[in-house]
This record gives C-alpha cells, sequence and structure tokens, in this order.
C-alpha cells in the first residue's frame, strides 16, 4: 500500500488510472475553450496576456486537478465519516482558495472572494456528501474560509511578488490534491467501484469553470483598486 | 496496450501545459504584477498647479513636488505607476482622502499652509512628500511629523488587503 503502488495504479485501467486521463481532458477542454474565446475576442483586448495569461494558465491547471479528484471521490459514492469529511474539507478548501486567488488578483478581494466561496463550497458540499452531513457541513465551512483567504492572500500580495506566490500557491496545491487521490486510494483499496462514468462530466465542469472564470477575469466587475 | 494509452495520455499532459505556456507566457513576465489602467499627462494650466503622482520604490513622486499657498493644486495621478493600495491617498494636512482610478485620477485640493507635507496611502506603507510655499517662495520651517506606524490588517486603516477602505 505505498505511494509507488499508488503511481503504478495510475497507469493502469482503474479508477485511479482515469485520473490522469481526467487531467488531460480537463486540460485539453479548458485550453481549446480559451483557444476559440481567444481568436473570436480576446486577442483584441491591449495587454490581454500580460494581465490575465497567467493567471488563466494557473486557473485550468488548478481546474485539472480539482475535477481529477471530482471523479475519483465519484467512483465511490460512500466513504468513511473522517475520510469523507478530509476530502469535503481538501477539495473545498483547496477548489475556494485557488479560485478566489486567481480571481482575485484580477478582480480584487470582494469579487475575487464571492467566487472562491461559491466555487470552493459547491465542490466541498457536494463531495463532502459521501460521507453524509458532516462531510458537507466541512466542505461547506472549508470552501468559505478558502474562498475568502484565496482573494485576502492575493490582494495582500499585488505590492509584492503576486505571480510568483500564485506559482507558489498552485504547487503547494497540487501537492495537497495528489495527497489526496492517494488518500482515496488507499481508503478505497478494499471497496468496489460503485460508479462508471464516462469523460462527459469532466468536459462539463472544465467548460463551465473556464467560461465563466474568462468571462470574470476579463469582463466582469472589479473592485476600484484594479480598474 | 493500457499502459501505452496512460502514458499518451501523460504525455499529452506535458505538451498541452508546455505549449500552453509558452503561448501565455510568450507576452507576460512571471515576477510582475496586474497593472491596469490609463496613463495621465500632467499639463501645466492657468492659475491650477498640475502636478502628475506616481510612485516609484515604494514612494509617491510628485512631479513638481513644491506648489504655492493658496493657489489650487490638481494632483493627477498616474494610475499605471501605482500599485494596489498606493491608490487610496491620504493628505491628512489639507483633509484629502480619495481612492483614485483609470475613471477618477484627479485630486484638487488648495495649499492654506506653508511647509513641507506628507501623503500617504491609506495603510501608511506608500509615502511622500511634497512643499507648499508662501509668497516669498520659502516652505518655512514646518513640517509635518509623519506617521511611522504602518497600517495592518484590522487597525482600521482598511484599503490594501484588508478588504475594506
Amino acid at each position: 500500500m505505498s505511494f509507488s503502488e499508488f503511481m503504478n495504479k495510475l497507469m493502469k485501467d482503474e479508477v485511479e488510472g482515469e485520473i490522469v486521463k481526467t487531467v488531460f481532458y480537463s486540460l485539453f477542454t479548458s485550453l481549446i475553450v480559451f483557444g476559440i474565446l481567444y481568436y473570436l475576442k480576446l486577442r483584441n483586448i491591449s495587454g490581454f496576456m500580460d494581465k490575465y495569461g497567467f493567471f488563466l494558465f494557473f486557473s485550468f491547471l488548478s481546474y485539472s486537478l480539482i475535477i481529477a479528484v471530482i471523479r475519483q471521490v465519484r467512483a465511490f459514492k460512500e466513504f468513511p465519516c473522517m475520510s469523507g469529511m478530509m476530502i469535503g474539507m481538501t477539495l473545498g478548501m483547496i477548489a475556494g482558495f485557488l479560485s478566489g486567488y486567481f480571481v482575485g488578483a484580477t478582480n480584487g478581494m470582494f469579487y475575487g472572494s464571492v467566487f472562491g466561496m461559491v466555487i470552493g463550497i459547491i465542490v466541498g458540499g457536494i463531495n463532502g456528501r459521501c460521507c453524509g452531513i458532516m462531510g458537507i457541513m466541512e466542505g461547506i465551512m472549508a470552501g468559505f474560509m478558502g474562498g475568502i483567504m484565496g482573494a485576502m492572500t492575493a490582494v495582500m500580495m499585488i505590492n509584492d511578488n503576486l505571480k510568483l506566490a500564485g506559482l507558489v500557491v498552485f504547487i503547494v496545491s497540487a501537492v495537497i490534491m495528489i495527497g489526496l487521490n492517494y488518500m482515496v486510494y488507499k481508503e478505497t483499496r478494499q471497496m468496489e467501484r460503485q460508479r462508471n462514468e464516462d469523460s462527459f462530466i469532466t468536459i462539463v465542469l472544465s467548460f463551465i469553470l473556464t467560461t465563466v472564470t474568462i468571462w470574470l477575469m476579463v469582463f466582469g466587475p472589479r473592485s476600484i483598486l484594479f480598474q | 496496450m493500457i499502459v501505452k494509452k496512460s502514458s499518451l495520455y501523460l504525455v499529452g499532459i506535458v505538451l498541452l501545459v508546455v505549449i500552453a505556456g509558452f503561448f501565455f507566457f510568450s507576452n507576460g513576465s512571471v515576477t510582475g504584477n496586474v497593472i491596469n489602467g490609463v496613463s495621465a499627462q500632467a499639463t501645466n494650466s492657468g492659475d491650477v498647479q498640475v502636478a502628475r503622482l506616481s510612485v516609484s520604490g515604494g514612494t509617491y513622486v510628485m512631479s513638481p513636488s513644491t506648489f504655492k499657498v493658496g493657489q489650487k493644486v490638481r494632483l493627477e495621478a498616474d494610475i499605471p505607476q501605482m500599485p494596489g493600495c498606493s491608490k487610496s491617498i491620504i493628505i491628512s494636512a489639507f483633509n484629502i482622502r480619495k481612492i483614485v482610478s483609470s475613471s477618477d485620477n484627479v485630486i484638487e485640493f488648495t495649499p492654506d499652509k506653508a511647509g513641507t507635507f506628507n501623503i500617504a496611502c491609506s495603510m501608511n506603507m506608500y509615502k511622500g512628500t511634497f512643499s507648499v510655499v508662501d509668497g516669498t517662495g520659502k516652505a518655512g520651517n514646518y513640517v509635518e511629523q509623519a506617521n511611522t506606524q504602518a497600517g495592518s490588517c484590522g487597525s482600521g486603516g482598511g484599503g490594501c488587503g484588508c478588504g475594506g477602505f
């Protein structure tokens, strides 16, 4: 039950094997959506890449990691209480923090917080459902906190290395997400897979998150300090 | 075959990240910050003393930085040169407190006393000084004492990072 076993499983055709596939599909979908929007509209915006490119790129990467965990969790409908709470909390916190950070960096504290909270609460709450009300509560609380913290961190970093801090935040979050993948793998070794899904949800989620993020960052409302 | 398929996805992810990364970062700096807005050109006109306000190295820079007492001053903020909370400006000696933006980048006031005065952001992180001279062209001996206490979250200053103004 070591980490190397888990890494080997990533290359096989089981739930863990679908993690890599999901990351690819999610990233591919996000980049296709972005590419279409870029050539239709976004490239005409002055300084677009300089202002938004970095944050959009890492938003897409973040979504692909989060959606991969969501798919892994969805394959098993129920988890023990502690595991479910951990899943809800980790997903809610990371989803809220990352989305809050990247939107907060371009739109300001309020809009970043609200967006981060919405994403964090929805992702945390729905995925924490796998162990009942405790997991849902944990997910909602973590999403709420992560959303605000992400946007606050971004706004406080504006006078410092905002983009480098974003890179550090992303790397730490990616390690946590991989840790969560491993935890779910360990917890479900003795369990039967309960849900088989194709990549439809992955593509839909990626599409929605990508379009909403692009719209909010580029055309959405922003705090006065960011106008 | 299955192993090959997963490896292909892995290679695909790496390729996507590299290609997208190249595309996204070919125009931008990784260490820079978000700076929005339009530039303001300072000009001199009539009875109004016009100066350009910007930020350099954490300090407010006015150009020119000397004004005459009793004559209206019009500060035009160079928004692209003013990151984050430096847009939330306080000149306490003349009761000025304003958040400038690309759509409203002007601060106007009439100095009624001579001396050296402070300008700071609402968090007291960005600071600067300017002089007001009397009719003889002297700034006098008055030097406003700078508030050495930098703002922080919860200190009531509001502004950058703390969610309110």
